[in-house]
């Protein structure tokens, strides 16, 4: 048999002539069912060459993924109701008015271009170089659009109440009828200046825009506000931002995929298209990336042996927030504070740091380790004393009868280990707990409802100024974890009502000393996440804190053989 | 499924806001109010029915998009990845158990018999990693996730290429199960009078086999591959999780995680619609092996 009845259609057409005997038709096709994968093989490696198309993964959060990311998160395409996992896509389609530095110590200009807040009125100046993908110029009035369709109370959108010191947003939730609401406190005066009135000073406002895609009122203006979120906009070519790449199609299931947007305000990217994967098992995202299928995937400490060891690869961390366990003050056995300063002393956080998290990580005692202006120098480091852990349980008359529940809701490896070593430190002073994984199942979500849960590890959000402190121990109370303090609400308040960041620093480090007296919380270390990526195929990339792509230089990106 | 759904701690909008979304309560119940939550459970069900029964399977509670695109993109793919998994399995596990039950006691069977235990005891998490890690990250001759590249050439092979990682591991546990059954199943009808008479009569043996003995014998086979079919789409959801393969097993496994209730409700009916409709395809196939199961 020669060489040219290698194929399909001579074989078929030898079989229907004759000319082919049994053994050779059997043959042939052995030859064609082996040699597939590897055709398929150069099928694919001709498709993934191209420079000017990057590949990224990322933890869909929603299963058993290992980044290190909370469980519960939900798939939900705008960025409205959720943002979750998919905050990667707005976060590469959309543009907000301000972002964050990557060292994290002030705000940066995304569409507003300077910003002015005195008193109660913040003027923000917008680029008039910006346009929408479908090339809108982007104005004052898509601002307004956005704060008026967010704080509408028919949206319902988790992101409304980051508004409500501003001038008109409590009349605006009073609209029961469906009537479009919008805030008397935002205007625009001109098309590129837009004024927001606040109802009183408020320092921490910027990190109330962090999150939030401005949208185009040209195209969602006169869309029904209850059913803004089940548009095909948000999952079709119909999607228009202002960010660096253009929605082009969700694969379901599979990936998004983004194409340049060449008229971004930075500049085009240099990166054509631009894939994003999300990945339910991170193992698989981890092959994949180890295959070269994508340039970047999330990983943990465990795998920074084998990304080392793969060629072009780097682990690079980025910070996640400062891990800490919370207590719930409403538990009778966990009001006295000694209980909860014991548990601070009983663990070796150091050395969990040095070895569990190989290092990668630092053991802190306060809240934001780089907001470094509002640290007090005199807070208690509460360093590792189990003598002392023991004496303040025998002075609050702990008996050791109680388990305590002890939930967390990280599903990497690391984190259970973490956990499996604090549970030990704690019963090595005579606290024993009982570990309880998120598994997503509402069980944890139901025993903070009912205020029956005792202590939760989870981790605490980076920003500039510890002005989101309020929003776990403030009176907002958006999670309410039993404890209050009349002097520390006093001091966070009074940080919020000035602008002066001196001001601010004396009343942070204020109420900061009362947190870290009173221990409604165990800070614990500065969580790193990593990220593997291919540094020597990617250049300029830069990693930003919490989600993966928050800083803007996706323009800069560029993918090299 | 939709009491179970109830009885489970938590909801939607749970899952849309967890606790340290730093949501407030206020928003909670508004999004609660929205999604008609807060409705009670008998009112909700028979709401969800009506529609349903008109064909309207309602909106997903988390993602907002309408239930039935996102079962109709996903349904194929999983239909792709079970149907191959079944045919790869039906021709290996009948042909490798025919091999064995002839050849018995012979090198080729102890080996089938050794590879059907090794694929019925390796769990399919497992074998999926390791085939990934193998055939994909070592060999690079497969993708390793997915059931498409994007701006692939040849879309056909491209997607065939995606789809023989997965279907394998799928079905290399049924083809382990049929080659027992098909093996024991051939041996006791060899043993029978009929087959002593068939080569009474002269016939050669591969029609005596073929003919007399595989007909009787696959009957009980056809048993089993009806009834691993809903086995293979619950397999499917530990398969597509680990190959990323966008059907409906990943589907079920964040709908259920999200308690997003118009998604599992559908997922289950479709899921129903295929085991009937596989039950029925075993009642077809068992007339069209045995004249006395005919109808009439």
């Amino acid at each position: 048999m020669t060489q040219e009845r290698f194929g399909i259609d001579t074989l078929i057409d030898g079989a229907r002539s004759g000319e082919l005997s049994r053994r050779d038709i059997l043959k042939g096709s052995v030859a064609l069912g082996l040699g597939l994968p590897f055709g398929m093989a150069l099928v694919n490696a001709g498709s993934t060459a191209a420079q000017d198309t990057m590949t990224l993964s990322f933890d869909a959060g929603a299963t058993q993924g290992g980044g290190g990311r909370p469980n519960a998160a939900a798939t939900e395409y705008s960025f409205i109701i959720n943002g979750g996992s998919q905050f990667e896509i707005n976060r590469m389609v959309d543009a907000r008015l301000v972002t964050i530095s990557a060292d994290l110590q002030g705000f940066v200009g995304d569409l507003a271009e300077s910003w002015e807040i005195a008193d109660t009125t913040a003027v923000f100046k917008l680029r008039d170089d910006a346009v929408w993908h479908d090339g809108t110029p982007v104005t004052a009035k898509d601002v307004v659009f956005t704060i008026n369709m967010l704080t509408d109370p028919a949206t319902t959108s988790r992101w409304g109440s980051s508004f409500r010191n501003v001038v008109g947003y409590e009349e605006a939730q009073a609209v029961e009828d469906g009537t479009p609401t919008s805030l008397s406190g935002v205007t625009a005066p001109d098309d590129y200046t837009v004024q927001i009135d606040l109802v009183q000073p408020d320092s921490g406002m910027l990190a109330g825009f962090l999150f939030i895609s401005i949208m185009p009122e040209h195209v969602l203006g006169s869309a029904d506000r209850a059913t803004i979120t089940e548009l095909p906009f948000w999952t079709t070519e119909e999607r228009v931002g202002a960010g660096p790449f253009k929605f082009m199609s969700l694969v379901e299931g599979e990936r998004v995929e983004l194409e340049a947007h060449d008229a971004y305000h930075f500049g085009a990217p240099a990166i054509k298209n631009l894939n994003l994967l999300f990945f339910a098992s991170a193992e698989t995202s981890l092959a994949a990336f180890q295959q070269g299928s994508s340039l970047a995937a999330p990983m943990t400490i465990n795998e920074v042996e084998l990304v080392g060891g793969i060629e072009g690869a780097e682990s690079i961390g980025f910070p996640a927030g400062v891990g800490y366990i919370a207590f719930n003050v409403y538990q009778p056995y966990l009001q006295d504070k000694r209980v909860r300063q014991a548990m601070a002393y009983a663990i070796d956080k150091n050395t969990i740091a040095e070895t569990l998290f190989q290092g990668q990580v630092a053991a802190v005692s306060t809240e934001i380790p780089y907001v470094t202006w509002a640290q007090p120098d005199d807070a208690n480091p509460y360093d590792y004393d189990p003598d002392r852990a023991r004496e303040l349980l025998e002075e609050a008359g702990w008996t050791g009868e109680q388990t305590l529940g002890f939930w967390y809701y990280y599903s990497d490896p690391i984190t259970a280990a973490v956990m499996e070593a604090m549970q030990q430190y704690l019963q090595a002073v005579g606290i024993n707990t009982e570990l309880k994984f998120d598994d997503g199942s509402g069980v944890r979500t139901q025993e903070i409802a009912d205020k029956t849960w005792d202590m939760t590890y989870g981790s605490f959000g980076a920003q500039p100024a510890p002005s989101n402190l309020t929003a776990v121990w403030g009176p907002p109370g958006y999670v309410t974890y039993g404890w209050s303090n009349e002097e520390f609400d006093a001091a966070m308040n009074a940080a919020l009502l000035t602008y002066d960041q001196d001001e601010q620093a004396e009343y942070y480090q204020t109420a900061i000393r009362i947190l870290n007296e009173e221990s409604p919380n165990v800070w614990l270390f500065d969580r790193q996440n990593l990220v593997a990526v291919n540094t020597g195929k990617l250049e300029n990339s830069v990693w930003g804190p919490g989600h993966i792509m928050w800083l803007n230089n996706a323009q800069e990106w560029q993918v090299v053989e | 499924m939709f009491i179970f759904v109830e009885m489970a701690p938590g909801d939607a909008v749970d899952a849309l806001m967890p606790p340290e979304s730093l949501s407030t309560p206020e928003a909670k119940e508004a999004m609660r109010e929205r999604l008609g939550l807060n409705d009670p459970a008998p009112l909700r069900y028979v709401q969800w029915l009506g529609r349903a029964v008109q064909g309207d399977m309602g909106y997903s509670l988390t993602s907002r998009r309408p239930v039935t695109d996102i079962i109709m993109a996903r349904l194929p793919k999983t239909l792709l990845l079970v149907g191959t998994a079944m045919v790869f399995s039906v021709i290996v596990g009948i042909v490798t158990g025919i091999i064995s039950a002839i050849k018995q006691y012979s090198v080729i069977d102890y080996l089938a018999t050794f590879f059907s235990f090794f694929w019925l005891s390796i769990p399919g998490f497992f074998l999926s990693l390791l085939m990934i890690y193998i055939f994909a990250v070592k060999l690079n001759w497969f993708p390793v996730f997915g059931a498409s590249s994007p701006n692939a050439e040849h879309p056909v092979l491209d997607r065939i290429h995606h789809l023989i990682l997965p279907a394998a591991v799928l079905g290399l546990e049924l083809a382990a199960a049929l080659t027992r059954y098909t093996r024991a199943s051939l041996i006791e009808v060899m043993r029978a009078d009929y087959m002593r008479t068939a080569r009474a009569k002269g016939l050669r043996e591969w029609i005596v086999i073929s003919s007399h003995g595989l007909k009787n014998a696959l009957i009980p086979v056809i048993t089993v591959i009806a009834f691993r079919l809903p086995y293979l789409i619950s397999g499917a959801i530990v398969i597509e999780t680990v190959f990323q393969w966008p059907g409906l097993g990943l589907l079920t496994l964040n709908a259920a995680n999200q308690k997003d209730y118009p998604v599992i409700l559908a997922l289950t009916m479709a899921v129903t619609i295929l085991v009937v409709v596989s039950s029925f395809l075993a009642d077809v196939a068992y007339s069209v092996i045995d004249p006395r199961i005919r109808l009439g």
